[in-house]
């Protein structure tokens, strides 16, 4: 609830164009943005890339256009995310290196130097079933997943990401779930 | 493995974020740039950020729920705005209230007669209203001049509007009347009745009619108790059309045992009287009372008038109508006006 309120001040403020405002969301939602670019490309260079023209171009069009139809910051955000990315996969000529690409990617991010190996191991062994699981899931699923179960968005906000009603992500959420643990089920 | 795990296991991605360095400089760069873009620096008031958080505290409720809460609001205030301004006069903040509600009740009357009855009910009590309010000797210093005359002038008004209402009253009745005896199976003897012959004697169930051969009743030769009625003019007791004071939308002029206790006799009074005339006399010596500040006697005759109302809205002549109905075999209600039998 009390992110909710911080979200819907900082649209206010942010409709008002005020800069503080919107630096004060960049820092807020920065890391979910670039875990759900970073999810989709498979890259962590490009997903940085996507996650500051993210926030840019939701900076300008709240000069230009105004923000008016939102209900929420956070959810305009992930929706400028989604185009963004579509946009980023049609200039991409090799679409099979990005699968390969996600795992170096999540290896350099998820592990360090100070876990034993053991730990390394089982996160990776975590990681990698859960990651072959979200492969195989068609992207609308995937995106439901990122957003509901990791980055903790709730089904309002999904929906207006996604241009959905929020009665349709929450069934999808559902059949997104089931799909992935059936997927893990068969793997296993 | 159960959705718990599983959601367990997604939780881990939780963890992918980007640097701490690359993100201190991305912000850096992002400010940089909308700084540049940013023309004026903006700034929210204070009144703008609390009626934001306002807005949001109860962002949680959903848009029914509010619609509930406003109108439970209106109700609850409405009734509470009501009750204080049950006893409001002329020139208290809250009579515009108490006029409001009486629109509103006027409004949801649909029956004409109703609407025409309650209007007059409300004019009086407004004329008795403006006349404590003059009579209140706090109201009377030389600030208030202007407001007073203004309330004489609302008097007037509202007298006009009783005496209006009643004229109307009288003739919705009269029409009605005039609707039930039509079709009634009554040997119509009223040609007897020619202008201005009082002298004719009627029968029970003949319809009565005045000099100008305007219908205005059906002889029941009975009072509303069964009663004979006495006329002292003429002595006579028979069951002639005897003109009575008793008419549907006036008191009695006075009812009185001819003879002892326990006669069951009604004397009526003088009939020329009729009861139109009865409440307009009364009326007029209001008015006259006001016009010479006799507040106190306008008073008086303002109660007369609300006695007047209450008899009419009591129905206190049905019985007349509905025992001149049983006897007569028609559908007519009670008399109006008068006649004298002989």
């Amino acid at each position: 609830m009390n992110k909710n309120r911080q979200d819907k001040k900082l649209l206010f403020r942010v409709k008002k164009k005020d800069k503080n405002a919107f630096i004060a969301a960049y820092d807020l939602y920065a890391d979910e943005i670039y875990r759900f670019a970073f999810f989709k490309v498979g890259n962590a260079e490009e997903a940085k890339d996507l996650t500051s023209a993210v926030f840019l171009k939701v900076w300008n069009y709240a000069q230009s256009q105004g923000l008016d139809e939102s209900q929420s910051l956070r959810a305009f955000i992930y929706k400028t995310a989604k185009h963004l990315v579509i946009d980023h996969y049609r200039q991409l000529r090799e679409i099979e290196t990005r699968l390969d690409n996600a795992e170096n990617g999540l290896l350099e991010t998820l592990t360090d130097e100070k876990q034993n190996p053991e730990q390394q191991a089982e996160i990776l062994s975590d990681m990698d079933l859960v990651r072959a699981g979200l492969e195989k899931l068609k992207d609308e699923y995937r995106d439901m997943i990122i957003m509901r179960f990791v980055d903790e968005l709730s089904f309002a906000e999904i929906a207006e990401a996604t241009g959905k009603t929020a009665g349709t992500v929450r069934v999808q959420t559902f059949r997104a779930l089931q799909a992935l643990k059936d997927l893990l089920a068969d793997k296993k | 493995m159960n959705d718990k795990d599983l959601i367990a296991k997604l939780n881990i991605l939780k963890d992918v974020k980007p640097e701490s360095s690359w993100k201190q400089e991305t912000r850096d760069l992002l400010l940089a740039q909308i700084s540049n873009s940013v023309g004026q620096e903006v700034k929210v008031s204070l009144f703008e950020a609390m009626a934001c958080d306002f807005k949001n505290f109860f962002s949680f409720l959903p848009s029914t729920a509010w619609a509930v809460i406003c109108l439970m609001i209106i109700l609850t205030g409405g009734s509470f705005g009501a009750l204080a301004a049950k006893n409001s006069k002329p020139g208290d903040t809250l009579y515009i209230a108490k006029v409001w509600k009486e629109k509103i009740q006027l409004a949801m009357t649909f029956n004409q007669e109703d609407k025409a009855k309650l209007d007059m009910k409300l004019a009086s009590i407004h004329a008795m209203e403006i006349t404590e309010v003059l009579s209140d000797p706090n109201f009377n210093v030389a600030g208030n001049q202007k407001k007073a005359e203004q309330l004489a002038q609302n008097f007037k008004q509202e007298i006009n509007t009783v005496k209006e209402r009643y004229s109307e009253i009288n003739q919705m009745r009269q029409e009605n009347l005039a609707l039930n005896s039509s079709g009634s199976a009554v040997n119509n003897t009223s040609s007897n009745l020619a202008a201005g012959d009082d002298n004719a004697k009627v029968g029970i169930g003949d319809i009565q009619k005045d000099a100008s051969g305007k219908v205005y009743g059906v002889e029941s030769g009975k009072d509303s108790k069964g009663l004979q009625f006495y006329d002292p003019n003429t002595g006579s007791k028979d069951n002639v059309g005897i003109g009575r004071a008793t008419s549907a939308l006036g008191a009695p002029q006075s009812l009185s045992s001819s003879s002892g206790p326990g006669s069951a006799v009604a004397h009526v009074a003088s009939s020329t009287v009729s009861a139109s005339e009865n409440i307009n006399t009364t009326l007029d010596k209001a008015t006259q009372s006001f016009d010479i500040k006799d507040f106190s006697g306008a008073k008086d005759m303002l109660d007369q008038v609300g006695k007047i109302i209450a008899n009419i809205d009591s129905g206190s002549v049905k019985g007349a109508s509905e025992s001149g109905t049983s006897t007569a075999g028609s559908g007519a209600a009670g008399t109006v006006g008068s006649s004298s039998g002989k």
